[in-house]
């Protein structure tokens, strides 16, 4: 973490959606975390952890149910939405799909125009000059924005959506799973493009995704989700050398290797992810933990500090009895 | 050019259609129950005087023979005479086609006026009073019987509250009708300067319309409902309320982006539709083309029904064109093919 005061603060963040018969769906539960000017936060989690949810919360495209979000000090939960309107340059989303994030009846230099003659003054000249270098800066070719989003590569279009997003000069971008839907090889061309990005732009980044290794590679730190948890956080590099969590544990041990001779240590959680209607308390991991304690299924066990800000919720830590052996 | 080579294109494909539904209704006819001959000759014919007409109507011959020569006389423009009125066919079609067209043109018309807009507006807010509202009336065009409907409607409207006019055709009986022009009873008393005609056509339109809109209106709410909502909840409308563009301007790309999906299923209700009107046309004994045809189904007049059904399968050919170059024209993705 960098001394800055940060950009984004969430504080005991709530989502539930409802579900049949007056149930609910916990999507997040009391999530918390902090993102720095110029830092990439990782969040990681299966389908289902509310790690989609979270990014949508930040964009203020649904409500929250309890907790606030500052954005730049000011919380972006209660505000108006004329209000709102504005920041709203300010906070960019860019989603995984680029094949449905982008009006499949307007031309690409279009999609890059609207957000500048939204949140900008300039005229016509200034923002086609704007777009060009955009274009140019996403190395994007200058003829396809005259195209529509059906003559583009799926690469392309993701280039396009990444253009668009840092149009307005954003000072955070939300990147929800921006490479899941793309071959390896076109992968690695838009992970370097949002690097360089970030370094020139100094925008905070909320990189989204399920796939673990591209979150080691962007990442300045980690969080893990667990059923709208977050069960631990830290650095990158501590959280994956020796993660705390037995159920970061049980994730990392699942991600194979690139080296087929590689001896595997492979973790299994128990069971099935347990559905995230009507959680009951106490640990969300504990009906699948091969530690579980009855402890575990009490209360929400604290944050225990490792060091370097990397934290994990688990009771195991006090005792050092954490570590899934085979 | 494009368009052209568009509209060459699908024509040779739409060519086997037509022909299969020739060969399908031609057969359909001659196995069916229904003897032509016994009704034609009536209940004191005697056998040789049965053999004599069949030979006439050259119904004696093996199936695709008959099949071959109706072709042949197709091709040459010649549809067959109805046994019923001793007419040729295609001069019965010219007759009745445009009173069918100009009820049903109408009633789709106002059905997509007010379906299109009672869809989009449910679509912005799902489960909220007006979809439910809509929906229920909806379900009624759905589900309530067409005869039931206009019985009831005739019923209430005309018997009880003497509201609408007798339902006995397209102009009530005290009223001089206008020269036919376009054969719309409407268009052709605006033409002559006919107040009175125009007024009475007005009028005996009005319930057989409503009905029809009623019935058409219903799927179209539907189905713009639920492109709608497909649109909303895609990731360019996500992304646009992101951005944060103001409600209206969202409603206004989701309205754009439903035109063409909308337009499209508008033309395949029209034509689907225009079969549908004989129940109509038959309950407010209107006349037309529609109710034409159920009349020569029932009592067997086998050119009448194929011609009936080959008009049906034309136009059918002929709106689906239509919509498609209409696409065409607005889909970013047909103009660069």
């Amino acid at each position: 973490m960098t001394g800055q005061a940060p950009i984004l603060a969430v504080r005991d963040l709530v989502k539930r959606f409802p579900a049949a018969k007056g149930a609910q769906v916990h999507a997040v539960n009391g999530v918390s975390f902090e993102i720095a000017a110029g830092e990439t936060i990782g969040l990681v989690g299966e389908s289902g952890s509310g790690k989609s949810t979270i990014g949508l919360l930040v964009t203020r495209l649904i409500a929250v149910t309890a907790g606030s979000i500052l954005f730049g000090g000011r919380d972006i939960t209660t505000l108006p939405e004329a209000e709102m309107r504005a920041l709203r340059a300010e906070i960019q989303i860019v989603f995984q799909d680029p094949w449905g994030a982008l009006n499949p009846r307007m031309t690409i230099g279009r999609a890059l125009d609207e957000p500048l003659m939204l949140h900008t003054d300039l005229d016509a000249q200034t923002r086609r000059k704007r777009m060009l270098e955009i274009a140019d800066r996403v190395r994007l070719p200058r003829a396809s924005l005259e195209r529509f989003p059906h003559e583009l590569s799926g690469g392309q279009l993701q280039r396009v959506c990444i253009a668009r997003a840092i149009a307005t000069r954003p000072k955070l971008i939300v990147l929800d799973e921006p490479t899941s839907s793309l071959d390896l090889s076109v992968r690695a061309g838009i992970l370097q493009l949002l690097e360089e990005l970030r370094k020139e732009t100094g925008a905070a980044m909320l990189f989204i995704s399920h796939d673990l290794e591209t979150v080691e590679l962007v990442s300045d730190r980690v969080l893990v989700l667990y059923l709208g948890s977050v069960v631990e956080q830290g650095p990158t590099e501590a959280l994956f050398a020796s993660p705390a969590h037995p159920y970061t544990q049980t994730l990392l041990s699942a991600n194979l290797p690139p080296d087929p001779e590689a001896k595997l240590a492979r973790h299994r959680a128990l069971g099935e992810i347990p559905s995230p209607i009507n959680l009951p308390p106490g640990c969300a991991f504990a009906s699948r933990c091969p530690l579980v304690l009855p402890a575990c299924r009490e209360g929400m066990p604290a944050s225990h500090e490792l060091g370097q800000g990397h934290r994990a919720a688990c009771l195991r830590i006090a005792d050092g009895s954490n570590r899934l052996v085979d | 050019m494009l368009i052209l080579r568009f509209t060459l294109r699908r024509l040779l494909v739409a060519a086997p259609t037509v022909l299969g539904v020739l060969f399908i209704t031609f057969m359909l006819v001659r196995i069916g129950h229904q003897d032509p001959v016994a009704m034609l000759a009536g209940p004191m014919a005697d056998r040789a005087m049965l053999e004599m007409i069949r030979t006439q109507l050259g119904l004696d011959q093996p199936l695709f023979t008959q099949f071959a020569g109706y072709l042949w006389r197709l091709a040459q423009g010649d549809l067959g005479r109805s046994w019923q009125s001793n007419q040729p066919v295609l001069h019965e079609i010219i007759a009745h086609f445009p009173t069918t067209l100009e009820l049903t043109l109408l009633s789709v018309g106002l059905g997509a006026i007010i379906g299109v807009p009672v869809g989009l507006r449910a679509a912005f807010r799902p489960n909220g009073w007006f979809d439910q509202i809509s929906r229920v009336v909806s379900l009624l065009g759905f589900s309530v019987p067409t005869y039931w409907m206009g019985l009831m409607a005739i019923f209430i409207f005309f018997f009880l509250l003497r509201l609408a006019p007798a339902p006995m055709g397209r102009l009530s009986l005290e009223v001089i009708a206008p020269p036919t022009i376009t054969g719309s009873l409407v268009i052709d008393s605006i033409a002559a300067g006919n107040w009175e005609a125009l007024r009475s056509a007005l009028a005996q339109l009005m319930l057989p319309v409503s009905c029809f809109t009623l019935i058409a209106a219903a799927p179209v709410v539907k189905q713009t409902r639920a492109v709608a909502i497909e649109i909303l909840g895609s990731d360019y409308i996500r992304y646009a309320r992101a951005c944060g563009f103001s409600p209206r301007t969202v409603r206004r790309i989701v309205l754009r982006n439903a035109v063409a999906p909308v337009l499209t299923f508008i033309g395949t209700q029209l034509t689907s539709l225009l079969a549908a009107a004989s129940l109509i046309e038959f309950i407010f004994a209107w006349g037309g083309l529609g109710h034409w045809g159920l009349n020569a189904i029932l009592l067997g007049d086998f050119a009448a029904v194929q011609g009936y059904v080959l008009t049906l399968a034309l136009f059918s050919v002929f709106v689906f064109l239509v919509i498609d170059l209409l696409v065409l024209l607005l889909e970013p993705r047909g103009q660069r093919r």
